[in-house]
């Protein structure tokens, strides 16, 4: 729309509800390390990265996603 | 006041059918009385977890959607916490509309994105496919414009 540029945000592009039980998701927005990926990788707004952070704190808690504590590295 | 909730539970994978089922039966019972139509269960089966709980790889993942009160859900967490077999339990409040089952694709959701900003990074620079960003630990630190990080 207005904002589209090269990269956009995917949740708010496709109108994506973020849901921590979508290990797709969390999968695709975290590297292989298990870390979230930073916005200026992703695209993504800062209202969804807030949320995707959120989201995906919960699946690692669940064992959806590898759990890094953040005092690792 | 009730409230609406969703509740993931993993249980032990090695629990015998009939047991698993009479925890669950127990479980849900401390939250909503029988035939409350407000309960939806979602079985995900058997999965392996991303990493190992315990000594176990392997989990059974429930997922429960109800309206309680909140006295019931204490006391639904304190009887999940006291079963060793069960390895995790995770209560969020109002949940969103139509997760159960996890969307690969979108679906039109009347989500209210409407006032989302624009985001606030001008020069997007090509971020070439890395999956393995050194990234920094913050999750939402503001977006450096054509800083590259080196490995
Ligand atoms: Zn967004």
């Amino acid at each position: 729309m207005v904002y589209r540029r090269k990269k956009t945000c995917h949740f708010c592009e496709n109108k994506v509800v973020i849901d921590y039980k979508d290990q797709h998701m969390l999968d695709r927005f975290t590297n292989d390390r298990g870390k979230i990926l930073p916005r200026r990788v992703t695209g993504t707004c800062a209202r969804h990265q807030r949320r995707l952070a959120t989201a995906i704190k919960r699946g690692r808690f669940l064992a959806l996603i590898p759990y890094l504590p953040d005092h690792a590295l | 006041m009730a409230r609406s909730y969703e509740t993931v539970l993993i249980f032990d994978s090695t629990l015998d059918e009939s047991v698993f089922e009479q925890k669950l039966g127990r479980l849900k019972g401390a939250l909503v009385d029988d035939g409350d139509e407000s309960m939806t269960v979602t079985q995900w089966g058997t999965r392996k977890l991303a990493y190992p709980i315990g000594k176990k790889e392997q989990g059974t993942y429930v997922i429960l959607r109800y309206d309680t009160e909140p006295d019931r859900l204490v006391e639904f967490e304190r009887l999940a916490k006291l079963d060793e077999q069960v390895m995790r339990q995770l209560t969020i409040v109002d949940p969103i509309e139509s997760t159960i089952v996890p969307a690969t694709t979108s679906t039109d959701e009347p989500a209210a994105t409407s006032t989302d900003e624009p985001a606030t990074t001008s020069t997007d620079e090509p971020a070439a496919t890395s999956t393995d960003e050194p990234a920094t630990t913050s999750t939402d630190e503001p977006a450096e414009p054509g800083v590259e990080v080196q490995e």
